[in-house]
Order: structure tokens, then C-alpha cells, then sequence
């Protein structure tokens, strides 16, 4: 280990590493949770989400500071994050049924739209100089330096919240991914539980505003299961192995962003997660990279073996060259 | 020429310009998207064009328009790949291969501009989400006769100038392949018979969304680009059901989102009496936000396939 690592090391303080288990439970939450939002396509869901909650966190720091509430509180902020998202996400699903839009459409145009409020309402408390408003835009990128431990004992709570509702309602949220009809018929209701899935969304993009930011807490309910995904498929370790990468991605990328000049959180913490994804498909036996492409190329070179077998057996000559030698 | 004219010149008639520019070329792509329910393809490569962008400015050291592009637009390609990779091979549901890639791409992208520096102002992370919107001013001459003469002209923003190049290409390239992207939009089967190459379509397609958002990246940001591909075009969508009624559309709701945002973040607050202005970007995307709610609940084509 280097000199600087070590320094690095020894500066770290107590409060450093409450947020490190902070993070590490965000992550294994969002692995988890992200699994099954996986499973139900509802993955990116989380990006409206991740982006709405900037118009409510300024807009709940604005009215907090003109009725004299101390506007920095992490609860208020948070409550105000999570009513943004509420109200993107009824506006979104609202228009999904109404219209023929396609969920690409209402999630990116939404989403832009609700960040773009957004930074309109920042810049109307920004240019308000009375107002202490430094940090309000850490939200947008993350930081986990500036996390204080009240802010890590939230995001904590949060994550553990997130954590007992999945494993209470997993059973039934995994009938409902793999077969919904199934879920139906043994009375479930798919529209509630489909409500739920997207509240533990909402909790689990909560917890991570403040460590990996609003733009990019969606890679972490993605990249976690995806990289599961390419290293199995049974739903028990698909669960286990994304709560691990999770849980192991955003404690690298704290630790990376704690000890390294100019690494910010919410990057280092959404490149450490993508590590596993690329290393899973290059090297997956069934998902691979190397394993896809080579499976094939010999399926088409069998299926040109078969084919000119079947043409000499009809006697119908020549055979087809293979595509290099026409080429 | 009067003083009023004089500052609306000068402040106002360069963003705007800009801004309808990037609209019109989201605008005229985006329909094809939307119709083709690959929206967030956009979303993907308007966030991977940025680590290019840091890329390019860091091997050659100069934030020359030419280099930019080069870079954004390979690596929006290199985003899209990425994501047509992990879907046939890896066998990901799509929402899912988008979703690994872009914030990955623009995490790079970030961590690259935190490490550099990025190259001042321009490439800050703020300005990668709002863009300069409200830097790109001008100095008119001060006599209406010397508006249109190669000196002044030459003192314009070059954002301008890439976003009008990005529309003129982007119109052209829409003409000439119209039949062939409408047959690999509707129906890639009888594309692929007739002999149309829907596959090579959709790729050069894909490079000319990554070239648009790299040439309205750095003037509108990377939020209001995301949201010009999609908000107008789905918008339009809810209004007619005839491919030329919904280009007609899309680039009316475009014009009138960029105006009535543009207005609302310049002019509104000065109205109310504040002396303050708001980022048009912001205002531009809430607008055309807005837009599409409406339709969604008053539009006459609500309903039916898409």
C-alpha cells in the first residue's frame, strides 16, 4: 500500500466509517431491491425517480426556509425528494394508461422535464443569496465526504426499511415476476404489488441521493443484478450475489473517493459496480461476450455443414462455399 | 437601430436560435424513436457522449467543435453498441442493457472532468447538465445595414453555428433516407426483403442521434437534449396518426416549447417583479414537460397502437 493510501487510511475518522456502512447497506439494498425490479421490468423506472426528486428536495428547502424551518434537515429533504418522485411517478403512470405512449417515451420525457423544473427552482434559490443553499447540488452528483452521521443513520434506516418490506413481500413479488397469471389466480394483486415494487424503488433511491446522487442511483439498482444475472440463473443466488456486489461496489467506491484527491462518490461508486458486469460478460459460459459470439459462429457453421450435406444427398451440386471463401 | 432592439439582438436572438435549432433536430429524430419505441436509446447515448467529449479534449488539448464531435459521436456510438451487445448476447430485456450502460458511460464521463479539470467552464459538471445557454451572446453591429456582413456574421457563437450544421445534416440525411427509415421503422421485415438494409438504417440512424446530441450538447446540456428527442415527438404522437402530420407537429410543439420556455425563464420573473433570470434550459424542459401532459389528457389520438 502506498504512503498516501496509509494517510489516507489513518484520516479516516469514526464518522467515516458510519457512512462506509451506510453505503455498503444502501448497495446491498438497491442489489436487492433491483433484482426483483429486474425480473418485473421495471428497472429504469428508477431513473424517473432518481431525477424527479430534484424539483421536491429545492421546492421543500424553498417553503422550509419561508415558514423559518431549518431547510437543511436531512427528514425534510427527503420527505420532499420522495414526494417529487410520487408525484412524477403518478403523473407517468397516469399517462402510460391513458395513452399509447411507450414506457421509453414517458420515463425520458418525464424524467428530463422534472430535472429540468428542477434546476429552474435551484437556480430560484441559488440567486436568493440570504439562503444557505451549498449542498443542495451535492444531491445531483452525490457525496459521501460531506455525509454527516445524522445523514448516514437516514440513509441506514432507509436501506434496512427497504431491506425487511422485501423480505416480507418477496415470496409474493417473486410469483408476480415469473408468472403473473399464476400470482392472479392464487390472489395476489398484481396492480398492489406492482405499487410496492416501485415503493421500495423509491426508498432504496432515497437512501442513496446523498452518497451516489439522483442522476446516477439508478446504476446501482441496474448494475448489481445484471451482474448477477450474467453469473447465474437461479433466483436464490441471483439475490445473494447482487446484494453482495452491491453492498461491495458502494463500499469500493467510498473507500476509493475517501482515500483518492478529486474521485467524487457517486462515479467511483457506479464504476466500481460496472466491474463485475463487464468482467461477467466477457467470461459468462451462457451470457458471455467470448462464449455468444463463438456459439455462433459454429451454429452457422453447422447449419452450413447440414445444408450441403442435404444438397449432396439431393445431388444437387456445388455446395455453398463457406463465407470466407466468397469473400 | 433602437436600444431595445439593440439588447434583444445581443442577448436574446443567439440562445434562442440555438435553442430552436437543437429542437427542430431532436424534434425531427426523436419522431423516429418514439415511433420506433426506442426512446431511451437517446437517453443512453446523449449520457455516453460525454466521456468522448473528455476524452477528445484530454488526447488533443484543444475543445475545437471538430474534435468534439469525433469523440462524442464515437462514443455515443460505443454506447449504443454497448447496448446492443449486452442485449444479444447477455440476453438482457433492453430497458435493462440501456440501464447498465449510460450512467456507466456518464460516470466515466464525470470522474474524466473531475480528474482533468475538464478544460475550465465549459465542460463543468454543472454545465453538463444545463449547458451555456445563457453565456452564448453577441455583439451586433450598432447599424442595421452592416447586420448581414461577413465581419459581424463571423462574431456569432460557433455553438450556433454546430447546431445549425447538426439541423441542415440532419434534415438532409432525414430526406434522402425517408423511405428506407420509415420501412426499418414500421415494418423491418418487409424492409429486410425488399432489400432496404433496415440493420445498416438503424445504425447510421443511431450515429446521427449520437452527432445531434453532441452538437447540442455543450449549448442546451445533456437534460434538455434527452428531453427535446422525446417530449415533442411524444407529444405530437397523441395528435394525429399520419407520419407527415406528425413531423409538422412535433417541429410546432418544438418551436413552442423552446419560445414559451425561453420567454418564461428571460422575461417571467421580471414580470412578477423580481430582477432575476431563470435557466432557460431548466424552463425549456419543464415547458415541453408540460406540453405532453396536456396532450396526454386533452390530445384527439390518445389511444391505439403505437
Amino acid at each position: 500500500m502506498s504512503a498516501a493510501l496509509e494517510t489516507g487510511f489513518a484520516n479516516l475518522g469514526p464518522t467515516t466509517w458510519t457512512v462506509l456502512a451506510a453505503t455498503s447497506l444502501f448497495g446491498a439494498a438497491a442489489g436487492a431491491v433491483g433484482s426483483f425490479a429486474l425480473l418485473r421490468r421495471r428497472a429504469l423506472f428508477a431513473d424517473t425517480i432518481g431525477h424527479a426528486t430534484l424539483p421536491g428536495v429545492v421546492l421543500a428547502f424553498l417553503i422550509a426556509a419561508a415558514v423559518g424551518l431549518p431547510p437543511r434537515s436531512p427528514a425534510l429533504l427527503l420527505g420532499g425528494a420522495a414526494l417529487g418522485a410520487l408525484a412524477a411517478l403518478a403523473l407517468g403512470l397516469d399517462l402510460l394508461r391513458r395513452t399509447r405512449l411507450d414506457a421509453d417515451a414517458v420515463i425520458g420525457s418525464l424524467g428530463g422535464a422534472a430535472f429540468g423544473l428542477g434546476l429552474v427552482l435551484l437556480g430560484l434559490a441559488q440567486s436568493r443569496g440570504d439562503l444557505e443553499t451549498a449542498g443542495l447540488d451535492q444531491l445531483i452528483f452525490g457525496s459521501a465526504a460531506s455525509l454527516t452521521r445524522d445523514d448516514a443513520i437516514a440513509m441506514a434506516a432507509l436501506a434496512l426499511l427497504s431491506g425487511a418490506l422485501l423480505v416480507g413481500f418477496g415470496p409474493r413479488l417473486t410469483a408476480l415476476a415469473f408468472d403473473e397469471p399464476f400470482a392472479r389466480t392464487t390472489g395476489l394483486a398484481p396492480t398492489r404489488l406492482d405499487t410496492l415494487l416501485l415503493a421500495l424503488l423509491l426508498l432504496v433511491t432515497l437512501s442513496g441521493l446523498r452518497a451516489v446522487g439522483m442522476i446516477l442511483v439508478v446504476a446501482m439498482l441496474v448494475l448489481p443484478p445484471v451482474a448477477a444475472r450474467l453469473f447465474t440463473s437461479k433466483l436464490q443466488p441471483l439475490l445473494l450475489l447482487a446484494t453482495l456486489f452491491g453492498a461491495a461496489s458502494a463500499a469500493a467506491g467510498t473507500l476509493a473517493s475517501g482515500l483518492l484527491e478529486r474521485v467524487p462518490t457517486g462515479p467511483a461508486i457506479v464504476l466500481a459496480a460496472a466491474a463485475p458486469v463487464a468482467l461477467g460478460f466477457l467470461v459468462s459460459p451462457d451470457r458471455g461476450l467470448i462464449a455468444g459470439w463463438l456459439a455462433e459462429r459454429r451454429l452457422r457453421a453447422e447449419t452450413l455443414e447440414r445444408l450441403n450435406a442435404d444438397r449432396q444427398a439431393r445431388a444437387l451440386h456445388p455446395p455453398i462455399p463457406r463465407p470466407e471463401a466468397r469473400a | 437601430m433602437s436600444d431595445a432592439l439593440y439588447t434583444v439582438l445581443a442577448a436574446d436572438v443567439v440562445p434562442l436560435l440555438t435553442a430552436l435549432f437543437t429542437a427542430w433536430t431532436c424534434g425531427l429524430l426523436g419522431m423516429f424513436l418514439v415511433l420506433g419505441r426506442r426512446g431511451l436509446l437517446a437517453d443512453s447515448i446523449a449520457h455516453s457522449v460525454l466521456p468522448g467529449l473528455a476524452l477528445a479534449f484530454l488526447a488533443t488539448g484543444s475543445r475545437h467543435p471538430g474534435w468534439m464531435l469525433l469523440g462524442g459521436t464515437l462514443a455515443g456510438a460505443c454506447g449504443a453498441l454497448t447496448v446492443h451487445l449486452l442485449e444479444r448476447y447477455g440476453r438482457l430485456e433492453r430497458s435493462a442493457a440501456i440501464g447498465a450502460t449510460f450512467p456507466v458511460f456518464f460516470a466515466a464521463g464525470l470522474l474524466l472532468l473531475e480528474r482533468t479539470g475538464g478544460g475550465g467552464v465549459d465542460l463543468s459538471p454543472d454545465c453538463v447538465l444545463a449547458g451555456e445557454l445563457e453565456l452564448l451572446f453577441w455583439v451586433p453591429p450598432r447599424e442595421l445595414a452592416q447586420l448581414l456582413e461577413p465581419a459581424t456574421l463571423d462574431l456569432l457563437p460557433r455553438p450556433l453555428f454546430l447546431c445549425a450544421l447538426a439541423l441542415l445534416a440532419t434534415a438532409g440525411f432525414l430526406a434522402a433516407l425517408w423511405p428506407r427509415l420509415t420501412a426499418a421503422t414500421f415494418d423491418p421485415q418487409f424492409a429486410r426483403t425488399a432489400g432496404l438494409r433496415p440493420d445498416w438504417t438503424q445504425a447510421f440512424f443511431t450515429a446521427l442521434v449520437a452527432a445531434a446530441a453532441v452538437a447540442a450538447f455543450q449549448a442546451v446540456g445533456s437534460i434538455l437534449v434527452l428531453t427535446l428527442f422525446l417530449a415533442p415527438a411524444a407529444t405530437a404522437r397523441l395528435l394525429t396518426d399520419r407520419l407527415g402530420n406528425l413531423a409538422v407537429l412535433t417541429l410546432l410543439i418544438a418551436t413552442l416549447a423552446v419560445c414559451a420556455g425561453y420567454i418564461l425563464a428571460t422575461r417571467g420573473p421580471a414580470l412578477l417583479g423580481h430582477d432575476l433570470s431563470l435557466s432557460a434550459s431548466g424552463t425549456i424542459a419543464a415547458t415541453a414537460g408540460a406540453l405532453l401532459l396536456l396532450a396526454g389528457f386533452l390530445g384527439p389520438r390518445r389511444q391505439g397502437s403505437a
